[in-house]
């Protein structure tokens, strides 16, 4: 398990199990470990998509009818029962495809005007809006797209220099959260994915949370809802993710 | 409590309860019940529920335990149903994945501390016993399915069929085969493959 080195075959190797994950065959470490790398591949979201499709379709052969009483208790639970608040707004997914390839430094400018007020459990004092001003200055600094699911959307940026080892995620469209969740971000490599600090955005969707994890050798930063407090391992869905060069 | 859909996929039970099913999709009720529709939900619940409720006994198999995490599967539903999204998928897929996965954890949780009785499944893991609570859901489309099962080969129809009905790991499937690990892989993966260009289920 812990002998996985980052070459392609281990990856051809990952690939090869969509079917048992969408079937829910792998065992706890090897899930989580196909979730991180799902978070980082177009072409395994798609894979899994079509063959839970499939296993749905099974499911017609099972179907069987719950006791009556439980309807009403379902019923009963649900009008008692708040729900989530949707996690990442935009204003319409499929007709915004629009990918920004190149990001101004003006454009990353005005998101960070608008992520100033951002709020941040994993703030350690304070300091990270002139460690962003920092390193917005810097000339190796990269803005890379946080990408909502596998759309070509744009849900924030991660804002890395990989010469100061800073990586700070910017956004201004993240859903408030009620307090038993939190986001989490997650360092993705060829292992898996590991924790990287829990943030929560203002009351306006306005985040800049300090990636509290090294980025060098990542293949990607992901973010997902946790319950509060952070999780040991990402739960689906991924929200956002960052794919590093 | 039998009930029946029809093609119209009109839900008629026992009660004398309607859903227009067909009116509405599955897809517009989840993303209705997303935005605090309760009518809308309780008309999802009753689209959904069987096929629900049959793949979670078919995994747990204890009847009480099946109605608890079912119940648990409908309320995540209600809870976090504006995280449904329709471009990757269908609110039914959506459901059956929550479902699965909730019937799955349980067991696995629970396998430390007792012995699951494998043999049932061994045995036969294709045909969950129908009882007299069965639905008939539409015939056509459980044909459909089943003949999709038939045209797989042997060892990847039973690998299917123990992991998705049965709820087991591939490493048990293996066991339960007495297959490679690495056979019971690559068995399921072209299986799956194939299943999901019979049913073409992608749009």
């Amino acid at each position: 398990m812990s002998g996985m080195s980052p070459d392609e075959s281990d990856f051809n190797d990952m690939a090869s199990l969509a079917g048992l994950y969408a079937l829910d065959a792998l065992d706890g470490d090897e899930r989580a470990r196909f979730e991180a790398y799902l978070a980082t591949s177009v072409e395994a979201q798609e894979e899994v998509a079509g063959f839970r499709a499939a296993a749905a379709e099974m499911s017609q052969v099972s179907s069987a009818q719950p006791p009556a009483g439980l309807r009403e208790r379902v019923l009963a639970e649900v009008a008692t029962t708040r729900q989530d608040v949707p996690v990442v707004r935009l204003a319409d997914r499929r007709s915004t495809r629009i990918r920004q390839v190149v990001v101004s430094i003006a454009a990353a400018l005005a998101l960070v005007v608008a992520g100033l007020g951002g709020y941040l459990l994993n703030d350690a004092g304070g300091g990270e809006t002139s460690e962003l001003a920092s390193l917005l200055s810097r000339p190796d600094t990269q803005f890379t797209d946080l990408r909502v699911g596998d759309t070509e959307n744009v849900g924030g940026r991660l804002v890395y220099s990989p010469a100061a080892g800073t990586a700070i995620i910017v956004s201004d469209t993240m859903a408030p959260l009620d307090s038993s969740e939190t986001y989490e971000a997650w360092r993705i490599d060829a292992n898996g994915a590991s924790k990287a600090g829990t943030f929560r955005p203002d009351a306006d969707g306005n985040v800049e949370a300090k990636v509290l994890a090294s980025l060098d050798g990542a293949l990607a930063v992901a973010i997902t809802v946790e319950p509060a407090g952070g999780s040991d391992t990402p739960t689906e869905p991924i929200l956002l993710t960052a794919e590093l060069d | 409590m039998n009930a029946r859909i029809n093609k119209d996929a009109e839900v008629v039970d026992l009660l004398g309860r309607r859903t227009s099913a067909a009116a509405v999709s599955p897809d517009e009720l989840l993303g209705l019940a997303a935005r605090g529709d309760r009518d809308a939900f309780a008309k999802f619940y009753d689209v959904i529920v069987g096929r629900i409720f049959g793949i979670v006994r078919s995994v747990v198999r204890d009847p009480a335990r099946s109605e608890e995490v079912t119940q648990d599967v409908m309320l995540e539903i209600w809870r976090t149903a504006s995280r449904f999204d329709r471009s990757m998928g269908s609110a039914t897929t959506w459901s059956l994945t929550i479902a699965h996965r909730r019937a799955v954890d349980k067991v696995r949780s629970e396998q430390s501390s007792r012995e699951r009785d494998t043999r049932h499944v061994q045995q036969n893991p294709e045909t969950p016993t129908p009882d007299a609570a069965t639905v008939v859901v539409d015939q056509l489309d459980r044909e459909r399915v089943i003949r999709a099962l038939s045209e797989l080969t042997e060892t990847q129809r039973e690998s299917i069929e123990l992991a998705f009905f049965g709820g087991h790991s591939h490493s048990e499937v293996a066991v339960l085969l007495d297959l490679p690990l690495g056979t019971v892989k690559t068995r399921i993966r072209d299986g799956m493959i194939r299943l999901r260009d019979r049913l073409e289920v992608m749009s």
